[in-house]
């Protein structure tokens, strides 16, 4: 992992035990992670990761956790459907968003927040992070699954 | 042109002249920190491969066709005391070898020096040469001189600092380096005009912008600027000086007092210390002092009073607290006194630690807030142990600047992870 990554890896990671967030650094994925208990003996994985810069040149977080994957195959996309939900779950979650990624494994929903690492504090952080999990934790529900 | 002007009233005689060093012994004169950091630069890929580039060589050609265009070479013919006073100082630098000064036209008083094709060029502006007499113009030309003789010139800083791509970590790291290089480049100043007392008029002509022959610049009420600037750094929370070439003023005139002081003093380990201080004055201006868990300068009242708070909770101040309370002491508190004090009523440290927290005009980071419980907790287990009176303690303190309590053990926890993991 690069040393600068690393070292603003590092940073999250000190935010987080201030917001008595417990988590780790995972150099190989160049990610912080954490897990959160999100009631109902379901539980969700939740990422950060370094995503460049802001306008200011100052390093931007992005907070990301898995909600749903659709694996490689033509009639396991995304319909129109539950497309549509995607955006109006957009228009009503609070600190989060929805999107998708295309992956290896197939394409993946996900639940996303950005944050500027400059300014982020202890409460910001716990904030978004446990919006992230519950949003993502939610979608997932709704899918019969906890794989993430 | 001031150089021979005898109308002029006689500077102070200098408390401290420097004799303990031969002043070709140019390596001697230099701050440790800038060879160090001029080596780390050289051998960092980032940097190594913008100066083989060519934007980098048309930016130095650039610069040196920039000053040919708007400046006029100091012919013998023409400012006689100005090329004797070049020459006079080129003899005392043998590797600098073919120099030509040249003068444009400029109301700011300001120098520098590039490399030339053959030779070196040292450019000052008019106003530096209307306005600054023979001994603060020698310290202003041995300054840029010393730039040369430290191997300053292998490296401009401003085309690297240029380009967009530059990652920030390694552009903080060029402007410390500058700033450590004006430190050196300021002992070459102060070594070839021999007066500390010129090189603080200079400086402070120099910084000020007044030219008045009648300014009274004492180098030491000129330093004394220095604690000043920083009770209000620490009060604004201001970290936004790291991307500044030049020290601030008041600071470099400090270190050259330092310096000075101990030079007349045999040099040595007075050096040293010496080059102890000036490396934490510097720290002031990097984004979040560099070198320890307790090496944030602007956070020096938290750890000092948060500190000895945490240390007193089972009634003593072990050595290895003391030890570590020590490098966090603010000027003019006599730590054993205080100490004894507050192992009397410690009602004072939590007024001072309180008042360190609210005086604060920018709202503490995340960063900030983390630094400081990961500071307190380093002084709790200064003596091998942390116990539930100290922890107990530090939740506390964590709860008086806004921090949950529960953010203590996680914090615990990764102090002694990274401790376990650096092999301490």
């Amino acid at each position: 992992m690069a040393d600068d990554t690393l070292a603003l890896l590092r940073q999250v990671e000190s935010i987080a035990a201030l917001a008595a967030l417990r988590g780790w650094v995972d150099e190989q994925g160049q990610v912080y992670v954490m897990d959160f208990d999100t009631g109902g003996y379901r539980s969700q994985r939740v990422f950060v990761r370094v995503n460049g810069q802001g306008p200011s040149g100052k390093p931007m977080l992005t907070i990301h956790s898995p909600a749903r994957l659709l694996p490689t195959r033509w009639w396991r996309r995304l319909t129109r459907k539950e497309a549509l939900e995607l955006l109006r779950l957009n228009e009503s979650t609070r600190f989060a968003r929805y999107g998708v990624v295309d992956g290896p494994a197939g394409m993946m929903v996900v639940v996303l927040a950005d944050m500027a690492l400059e300014t982020l504090d202890a409460e910001e952080l716990r904030i978004h992070a446990y919006a992230v999990a519950h949003a993502a934790d939610r979608y997932e529900a709704q899918y019969g699954s906890d794989q993430f | 042109m001031t150089l021979d002007d005898a109308d002029r009233p006689a500077p102070p005689p200098d408390a401290a002249p420097m004799t303990a060093v031969p002043i070709d012994d140019h390596a001697r004169w230099r701050y440790p920190a800038d060879a160090r950091l001029l080596a780390e630069l050289m051998a960092s890929d980032q940097v190594r491969k913008r100066l083989e580039s060519p934007a980098y060589e048309v930016a130095r050609q650039t610069s040196r066709t920039g000053m040919l265009a708007g400046a006029v070479m100091v012919d013998p013919a023409v400012l006689p005391h100005l090329a004797e006073a070049v020459e006079g100082i080129r003899r005392e630098f043998p590797q600098v070898q073919h120099v030509d000064c040249f003068v444009y036209s400029s109301g700011e008083m300001n120098a520098f020096i590039t490399p030339g094709r053959t030779g070196t060029f040292i450019a000052l502006s008019s106003a530096a040469v209307n306005h600054l007499d023979a001994a603060e113009l020698k310290y202003v030309l041995g300054h840029e001189f010393g730039h040369a003789a430290f191997g300053h010139l292998d490296v401009l800083a401003g085309a690297l600092l240029a380009d967009p791509a530059l990652p920030p970590a390694e552009a903080t790291r060029i402007c410390a380096w500058q700033r450590a290089a004006e430190i050196s480049a300021d002992r070459m100043g102060l070594a070839v005009c021999g007066s500390l007392a010129a090189a603080a008029r200079a400086l402070f002509k120099v910084a000020s912008g007044i030219v008045s022959n009648m300014v009274v610049a004492s180098p030491e009420s000129f330093a004394a600027q220095w604690q000043r600037l920083v009770d209000e750094v620490i009060t604004e929370g201001d970290r936004g000086f790291h991307h500044i070439s030049h020290p601030f003023p008041p600071l470099r005139m400090r270190a050259m007092l330092l310096f000075s002081e101990a030079m007349a003093a045999g040099g040595g380990p007075r050096i040293d210390e010496a080059n102890t201080a000036i490396d934490a004055m510097l720290a002031m201006m990097e984004p979040a002092g560099k070198g320890g868990t307790l090496a944030d300068p602007l956070l020096r009242d938290l750890f000092f009073w948060g500190g000895l708070l945490v240390a007193l909770a089972d009634g003593y101040v072990s050595p290895s607290e003391w030890q570590r309370l020590a490098t966090v002491t603010p000027t003019g508190i006599d730590l054993q006194a205080t100490i004894a004090a507050a192992g009397q009523d410690d009602a004072a440290c939590w007024e001072h630690f309180r008042a360190a927290f609210r005086g604060r005009r920018r709202k503490f980071s995340g960063l900030e807030l983390h630094r400081v419980i990961y500071g307190l907790y380093d002084v709790a287990s200064a003596d091998g142990k942390v116990t539930d009176g100290e922890m107990a303690r530090l939740r506390k303190l964590a709860e008086a600047i806004g921090v949950v309590p529960e953010a203590c053990d996680h914090i615990a926890e990764q102090y002694q992870r990274e401790r376990q993991r650096d092999g301490g």
